[in-house]
């Protein structure tokens, strides 16, 4: 299922790249220092650079910010956080409270990704500009694997499409932008959505600062993609059936990394297993569908036995050659092979009991094939049986989505169902998903009519009013959508899940991830998008940008980066991996964090 | 001008002109800077010297601060200068700075800002004394920057403004004094979407114009608007940001952030009062009548939950209390995990009791779904299983349709087929599973079981949660004598169960 790897374009140089950049802020700090971390911050650290690298360069002690400050110890403390208010307040605290014992303690402040200017205006009010010593510390893409980037800017998603603070797109702009200093100006750029708007004019922006050089540079990246998350809520909203997404459903997969817990490793302690393309097993099976999963581990450990046993009838010679060589491979095949087939195991058995229900519900909703009553019944005996809040909610959003919208009836009867099995503080959770219509109630028809009568006059203004009416509202498209661009595959053409060729056996052959359908048309023509193809956006939020090589000009192999606004879920990643396989083209997603559905409507939780 | 005469110029003056020093002060960073630049010139040490007490309060940091900043708005000043248009060159690389100011101290030309700043006042210098006449223009020049502070030439193009704060660079927004240019950064910043640059010139616009005004121009740009009440919110800024969105005429919006105001009350009581008071002055529009009700039921959730509270914790006679110690306080819990509570202590308690389920049942105005699968749960929790008449007599009869009536009839015909038509409330799959994994014994599963319709399906769970009563149900209801023989080897012999089936063998009539 790997991807062709012929074409160089190493992106392993954009970790360095990055650990260089974090090493020249702490040198800004000479000497011994204590460093405070934003928690949100940790995992992309360690992604970066290990602790070693930081006692290197003069760090002595290492804190998670909280509330209480830490004990001072060091004539120097770094502080690295993000822009966010309620973490920089808690840091303003900590240097007031500090002041008081220790007057002579120097306080770096690291922002990353970028001083924002309500960072800056934060700590003025406190009386603390001047006082600290600024810095900034723009990571680049972090290599989750070959084909994988992220930012793991986690937040994005929130900030960016609830609070509606698209800075995040400056750093991704930014980092795209490295890329291009590296590969070369992208020549094919298509990209869709508020944010993916933002990006490109950044990028626009930052390309009339490069050096004119660096645009003359043979591309080796040949298009590039930018897609919103909300252009498809549907696909986080499902449940993952690949196996690297069912293991970031059931364990968690943060920056390529997943904690098994003991029972998964055989020890006492969870373990940290990192999931990547070296591990050839994992390789193999991490896209597949998880039904082939085991089947599959099952045989290759019937292989590595078979070796094994071959071993027993071997001469000394041979042995001898069998042990320096082959026996430690087949040993940590071994190990890997019965690691993930506990894995399997593990996630069968926790699925909930009506699992198949729960499928069948979720694909019968996006196909149309079974009826909203049935779906609604289920929902509300999940509701009424208090499952997880998230896996309420995500269902209670697919059923909103796909009927495009809720009558207010159904809406109030499962709202205030979803109220008071999770408590009525979520009336503030359900106003912000409504706020990002991943749920939606019509407005009753009587007051839209009141509306038409009132403006039926004969001016333009009231004609207009009339044609806009009839205009498909926000969240209310989602059928349409789904239909012009295709995403619902025939029901009579069969999918086959465990040699698949179609991106839609990702969910069973019910659903085809937008970004996959997208990438694959585009990527089907050679040159410039088509025009059908850009029309068929328009049902998609958002406007689109999209831009080819003038005739003529060196367009380069064909190397597609896909960037996913506030997160791609590792469906779409296994799709996109499947249509760089069938298109002949190497695909590397892109974006500002991996992401999950429990992750995707937990972000917009009241707390 | 060399660098002599700038040092004359400055050694006549002990310090800085008052009005000039203000002038620094005020604006320390930005494109203003550059003229500083031109003042100063050269290096830092200079600047502390000869403006002695402007910045005293400061340390080192601001000043490195600042000899960055004013570098970087020099060449800048200077392209403006020349009248380039294009922006391209405006940040210089940071590499090689120190080259750059040697070169451009040396070549630096006031000329070129006299030919912008002369309009008004006409003509050149003349060919006098050199010195004596640059001092005079030095002056005027001064005199006029104060004057064209806040003019609308001396201010950059809002977008240049914006990329700069975009791309990290110093900048000021202090010279867009007039409304129109205000507006123009402000629109140019949400052109770009980029939050920062949107927040400052917000911000701007908020300290530099009236309410009335800010309030106008927010209303028609409603990206910006949601991007200041989120920065109100995360401030903690509550009341500020409710008053600004009843102003903006989202009413619906300021209730629930009024809401989201009352629930950071301390203690329940303090949310309780919070809420009264949000019902009254957020609440009352009619487009969240819904939601107000929610509010309302959380209030009276939240009264009932503090008087069970303070009830239980007194009980010393409630025997479940003593033996089922109370893991958590009930009160802040959701609505069902009360009822589960209430299902799990007060299950007999007659409706007049507080803790009741009944009583909260009717308060809240539960549907039989709700109150099933909670007690159902609580009860299993206590080790009791109630049967499906059991649950049937508890709810007592009236106004329970549906659920009830389906359970009670089955139960009425245990061991039968159920009627046709009537349609069981709760998917009985997953009452036996929850039944099950709550270790209820078998001759209760075996009832639920009996509930299901399907006597394909029924087999199949009896044999799934190895339910012998439930399995000889199903081969008596289907007349199957020979299945029954075939699993009556898999039940021990003498048990209640084989017991069970071989009287079945005798009485039934069998179809083979």
């Amino acid at each position: 299922m790997s991807p062709p790897q012929s074409l160089g374009l190493d992106v392993e140089i954009l970790r360095r790249l990055s650990s260089d950049r974090l090493v020249r802020v702490l040198e800004d700090a000479p000497g011994a220092k204590d460093l405070i971390i934003d928690g949100d911050l940790m995992k992309m650290l360690d992604r970066i650079a290990g602790a070693t690298l930081l006692r290197s360069h003069g760090v002595d002690k290492m804190y998670r910010l909280e509330r209480v400050p830490p004990p001072v110890q060091s004539s120097q403390r770094v502080y690295l956080v993000r822009p966010s208010l309620l973490q920089l307040k808690i840091l303003a605290d900590h240097v007031h409270s500090d002041h008081a014992a220790h007057p002579d303690l120097h306080v770096h402040v690291v922002v990353v990704p970028r001083l924002v200017s309500w960072v800056t205006g934060l700590l003025e009010e406190e009386g603390l500009y001047g006082a600290l010593t600024l810095h900034e510390f723009c990571p680049d893409f972090i290599p989750l694997d070959d084909d994988l980037l992220s930012l793991e800017m986690t937040s994005f998603f929130r900030d960016a499409f609830l609070e509606g603070d698209f800075s995040g797109c400056v750093d991704v702009a930014r980092a795209i932008n490295t890329l291009q200093g590296l590969f070369g100006q992208i020549p094919y750029v298509l990209a869709h959505g508020r944010a993916a708007k933002a990006v490109v004019n950044t990028l626009d922006l930052l390309n009339n600062q490069n050096s004119p050089k660096k645009t003359s540079q043979m591309p080796e990246i040949s298009h590039l993609f930018i897609f919103d998350r909300d252009a498809d809520y549907v696909t986080p909203l499902l449940t993952q059936l690949t196996y690297e997404g069912a293991l970031d459903d059931h364990f968690g997969i943060n920056a390529g990394v997943v904690e098994f817990p003991g029972e998964v490793v055989g020890q006492d302690a969870p373990r940290k297993v990192p999931l990547n393309s070296k591990d050839t097993i994992y390789d193999n099976i991490r896209n597949k569908h998880f039904a082939s999963v085991s089947s599959y581990l099952i045989t290759k450990a019937k292989e590595v036995n078979a070796k094994k046993e071959q071993a027993q009838n071997m001469t000394a010679s041979q042995m001898k050659d069998f042990v320096a060589n082959e026996l430690r491979t087949l040993q940590s095949c071994h190990a890997t092979l019965a690691l993930h087939l506990r894995a399997c195991e593990s996630i069968t058995k926790s699925v909930k009991q009506d699992f198949e229900t729960q499928l069948t519900t979720e694909h019968g909703l996006v196909t149309g094939a079974s009826n909203a009553g049935q779906a609604r019944k289920f929902l509300k005996n999940c509701l009424a049986r208090m499952q997880p809040l998230t896996d309420n909610l995500r269902l209670f959003c697919l059923y909103s989505l796909t009927q495009d919208g809720l009558s207010p009836k159904d809406y109030k009867q499962l709202a205030s169902q979803m109220l008071a099995a999770h408590g009525h503080k979520h009336l503030i959770t359900l106003n912000n998903l409504r706020q990002l219509n991943l749920l939606c109630a019509t407005e009753s028809s009587a007051s839209s009519t009141g509306v038409n009568r009132d403006s039926s006059g004969t001016n333009i203004q009231g004609r207009l009013a009339q044609v806009t009416s009839l205009l498909p509202k926000k969240g209310q498209g989602w059928r349409a959508a789904a239909k012009r661009l295709r995403l619902i595959p025939d029901p009579d053409k069969t999918i086959d899940l465990h040699n698949p060729s179609d991106p839609s056996y990702v969910f069973n052959g019910a659903y085809t991830p937008v970004m996959a359908k997208v990438v694959g048309e585009a990527l089907s023509v050679r040159g410039a998008f088509t025009q059908t193809l850009l029309d068929s956006l328009k049902v998609l939020p958002g406007t689109t940008i999209s831009r080819a090589a003038p005739p003529g000009s060196p367009v380069g192999p064909h190397v597609a980066l896909v960037v996913m606004m506030g997160g791609v879920t590792y469906t779409e990643v296994a799709a996109l991996r499947l249509l760089a396989v069938t298109s002949g083209t190497r695909i590397i997603v892109a974006s500002t964090s991996t992401i999950n559905g429990d992750q995707l409507v937990s972000g917009v939780v009241h707390k | 001008m060399s660098r002599a005469e700038n040092e004359a110029y400055w050694g006549s003056t002990d310090t800085a002109p008052s009005a000039l020093d203000n002038f620094f002060d005020e604006d320390c960073e930005v494109t203003w800077t550059g003229i500083t630049a031109e003042f100063t010139r050269s290096p830092q040490s200079r600047h502390s010297k000869t403006t002695p007490d402007g910045n005293s309060s400061s340390t080192s940091s601001i000043v490195d601060n600042i000899t960055v900043h004013s570098v970087s708005d020099w060449n800048y000043v200077e392209v403006k200068g020349g009248r380039s248009n294009t922006s391209s060159s405006s940040s210089q690389s940071v590499s090689g700075v120190g080259k750059v100011i040697g070169e451009k101290l040396d070549s630096w030309k006031p000329p070129s800002v006299s030919i912008k700043w002369n309009s008004s006042q006409g003509q050149g210098s003349g060919p006098c004394v050199q010195c004596a006449a640059k001092d005079t223009e030095i002056v005027q020049l001064k005199k006029r920057l104060e004057n064209s502070y806040s003019r609308y030439n001396l201010t950059l193009p809002p977008d240049d403004t914006v990329n700069r704060i975009l791309l990290g660079q110093p900048y000021s927004l202090e010279s867009y004094r007039s409304l129109e240019d205000k507006l123009a950064l402000l629109d140019t910043a949400l052109g770009t979407m980029d939050g920062s640059a949107v927040m400052a010139t917000i911000l701007h616009l908020k300290k530099t114009v009236k309410k009335t005004i800010f309030i106008t121009e927010m209303q028609a740009r409603p990206q910006a608007c949601n991007l200041f009440t989120n920065y109100l919110r995360k401030r903690h800024k509550y009341s500020e940001a409710i008053e600004f969105l009843g102003s903006l005429g989202k009413p619906e919006e300021a209730a629930i952030l009024s809401y989201e105001l009352a629930l950071t009350g301390k203690t329940p009581e303090a949310k309780m009062k919070n809420m009264e008071k949000s019902l009254e002055t957020h609440f009352a529009v009619p487009s969240v009548s819904f939601e107000a009700k929610m509010v309302k039921n959380h209030m009276k959730l939240l009264g009932r939950q503090l008087a069970i509270d303070e009830a239980d914790s007194k009980d010393q006679t409630n025997p479940m209390l003593l033996k089922y110690p109370r893991a958590a306080n009930v009160v802040d819990k959701s609505l069902l995990t009360t009822l589960f509570y209430c299902c799990m202590y007060h299950w007999e308690a007659g409706e007049t009791h507080i803790g009741s389920p009944l009583a909260l049942r009717k308060a809240h105005d539960l549907s039989d779904r709700e109150l099933l699968w909670t007690a159902l749960k609580g009860r299993a929790r206590v080790n009791h299983w109630p049967l499906p008449s059991e649950l049937d007599s508890w709810l007592g009869s009236k106004g329970l349709l549906g659920a009830l009536g389906s359970l009670s009839s089955a139960f009425g015909s245990s061991g039968k087929i159920l009627p046709k038509g009537i349609k069981a409330t709760l998917p009985m799959e997953v009452v036996v599973h929850t039944l099950h994994s709550s270790r209820a014994p078998s001759n209760v599963l075996a009832v639920y079981i009996g509930l299901v319709d399907n006597l394909e399906s029924r087999l199949k769970l009896a044999h799934n949660y190895k339910c012998h009563q439930a399995v000889i149900d199903v081969h008596v209801a289907q007349k199957d004598r020979s299945a029954l023989e075939q699993y009556m080897k898999e039940i021990p012999s003498g048990s209640p169960e084989y017991l069970k089936a071989e009287s079945a063998l005798k009485m039934v009539k069998w179809k083979n």
